[in-house]
């Protein structure tokens, strides 16, 4: 198999083509590279992405991993904890990413529920498939309805990656709502700070907002973000724009981010009762 | 005779990582043993292809495939072969490298994109545990000596490290793992699964030697450590890159042939 044979497969063959790969069904084509590394089986797929003309390719795979998506919502419900499933949609979630695309949004959401409903029940996941679902449905999400799901998932989950992937979410879902949380997940000892500032910085809100919400933290807090800040790789401009914007006494009221008074948080929200279609 | 059947129509191959799996097969003069009986696992295997109805240069391939596998089996009998003697000033911390993509893809730690990573990541799951990066049996580290610091470019360190397989164009990162008080190999052909980039170092180096991917030349010492004697411990990455900047790993003009004589 090379980059020309799966650029030229239809909708359908690239979709059982994809089932298979990610299954890890063998014969594997073209093999994985495990001498050196673990290659993950998406990676053959998304270096032909990137060198495919046109949209013809990315629109075929995105039918695939629909496809694919949706048939393992439903595929072999008993084996929850099974790690072939759990890699198969980690792959899958991370291929939706790649893909950008927000028809893939709605389906990631539903393998969100379910498995956040699975560790509800105290059964283990395997690997980091919540955390690739995650990803994706915070890439994808279209609007701030999944405001609540965040917020609900941030305040009372244990796996602080899970924790910082919820805020991140949340962030692209509704940035002032993080912004009013962002004390909260300073003061976390368990997030790796410097990722999820760094994702806050380049991504929703920048800079200037982050700033300006952590000009009501505590000085210790500030400091902690501005170091955590300085090691995900910030430039000196950017530290400058937050010192400039988060120091208390230099902010004008006019410039200050609004911050309402705390709200009872994780109590009363009520799930979204679906992650509505997107509009064409 | 069922290996020299085998190598008589694997030479026949072209390709050159397929010529350098053969090189390093006939100059590793380090396990003879263990060697001669992978060897023979390849004849055996090249006999039943062609059992099978496969035939020349295709069975040789497939066979040699299949052997290589069986190299990347944690338990496999045939690795680790050549402990390590630390030399007096053997320093504890040593170092490895990884590519963005496979850090964010096997331990997730937050929100970044392997397009565009932050400069420190914490690993949140043990490097090559059994989820996370199964089948892995070492950690390949390096580490800087009196004659060769470690360097901030990307592209460099890969060609020095023959990190063949991570030449694609995205961020590099490194971490260091303790060692101290752990059982470290010196890496032979057989942990390397006949590795196209890798080859033997020079007769009598006390650590194996990394090869260059466009001189052929060695490089940088290399030691093997068990994964799985770092099952609990939790990395932090950095970015290889200059001070201030943010370069991804660039090309490569890769000859696995080059300087083998």
């Amino acid at each position: 198999m090379d980059y020309l044979t799966l650029q030229a497969m239809n909708e359908d063959d690239l979709g059982e083509y994809l089932w298979r790969r990610l299954r890890h069904i063998q014969p594997m084509n073209p093999t994985l590279d495990t001498r050196f590394r673990t290659e993950p089986p998406e990676s053959f797929i998304i270096d032909t992405l990137k060198t495919a003309p046109g949209q013809k390719f990315r629109q075929a795979l995105i039918e695939a991993v629909a496809s694919n998506l949706e048939k393992l919502l439903t595929f072999n419900p008993d084996s929850e904890g099974d790690d072939t499933r759990s890699e198969q949609l980690a792959s899958l979630a991370y291929l939706s990413v790649t893909l950008n695309d927000e028809r893939l949004g709605k389906l990631t959401y539903l393998h969100a529920l379910a498995l956040a409903a699975q560790r509800a029940r105290e059964k283990p996941l395997v690997g980091t498939v919540f955390i690739h679902v995650l990803r994706a449905l915070a890439k994808l999400q279209n609007s701030a309805r999944l405001t609540p799901f965040w917020l609900d998932l941030f305040c009372s989950e244990s796996d602080p990656a899970v924790r910082s992937m919820s805020f991140y979410g949340l962030a692209r879902s509704d940035a002032k709502c993080a912004m009013r949380n962002l004390a909260q997940a300073v003061r976390d000892k368990q997030i790796d700070l410097p990722v999820l500032v760094w994702s806050l910085i380049e991504e929703y809100p920048g800079i200037i907002p982050l700033a300006q919400a952590a000009s009501t933290l505590s000085q210790l807090e500030r400091e902690k973000l501005r170091d955590a800040i300085s090691r995900a790789g910030a430039s000196s401009q950017v530290i400058q724009d937050f010192d400039l914007h988060s120091d208390p006494l230099e902010v004008s009221p006019g410039f200050r981010f609004t911050v309402p008074a705390p709200r009872a948080i994780g109590v009363g929200f009520k799930r979204p009762e679906f992650y509505a279609p997107i509009a064409a | 005779m069922a290996y020299a059947n085998w190598l008589s129509e694997f030479e026949k191959s072209t390709s050159g990582a397929e010529q350098a799996q053969c090189w390093n097969l006939k100059n590793e003069p380090r396990i003879d043993a263990p060697l001669n009986s992978f060897k023979e696992g390849i004849g055996k295997r090249f006999e039943d292809e062609i059992k099978n109805g496969n035939v020349g240069l295709k069975a040789a391939c497939d066979a040699i495939k299949q052997a290589m596998v069986e190299l990347t089996e944690p338990h496999c009998s045939q690795l680790g072969l050549l402990p390590f003697v630390r030399p007096d000033s053997f320093k504890e911390i040593l170092i490895s490298h990884l590519p963005a993509r496979d850090l964010l893809r096997y331990a997730p730690t937050g929100p970044f994109d392997e397009d565009n990573p932050p400069a420190t990541i914490h690993f949140t799951s043990p490097f090559k545990s059994p989820y996370n990066f199964p089948r892995a049996r070492f950690i390949w580290l390096t580490f800087p000596t009196p004659d060769m610091s470690m360097t901030d470019d990307p592209t460099l360190i890969v060609k020095e490290l023959g990190l063949a397989h991570i030449v694609n164009g995205g961020f590099l990162f490194r971490f260091e793992l303790s060692v101290k008080g752990m059982n470290l190999f010196v890496p032979t052909c057989l942990d390397a699964a006949l590795y196209e980039a890798w080859a033997p170092p020079p007769s009598g180096s006390p650590w194996g030697m990394t090869r260059h991917l466009e001189t052929g030349h060695h490089c940088r010492p290399e030691v093997l450590t068990n994964s799985m004697d770092h099952s609990s411990v939790r990395p932090v990455a950095t970015l290889v890159s200059p001070p201030g900047s943010r370069v991804r790993i660039g090309s490569a003009t890769i000859d696995f042939m080059i300087g083998r004589a």
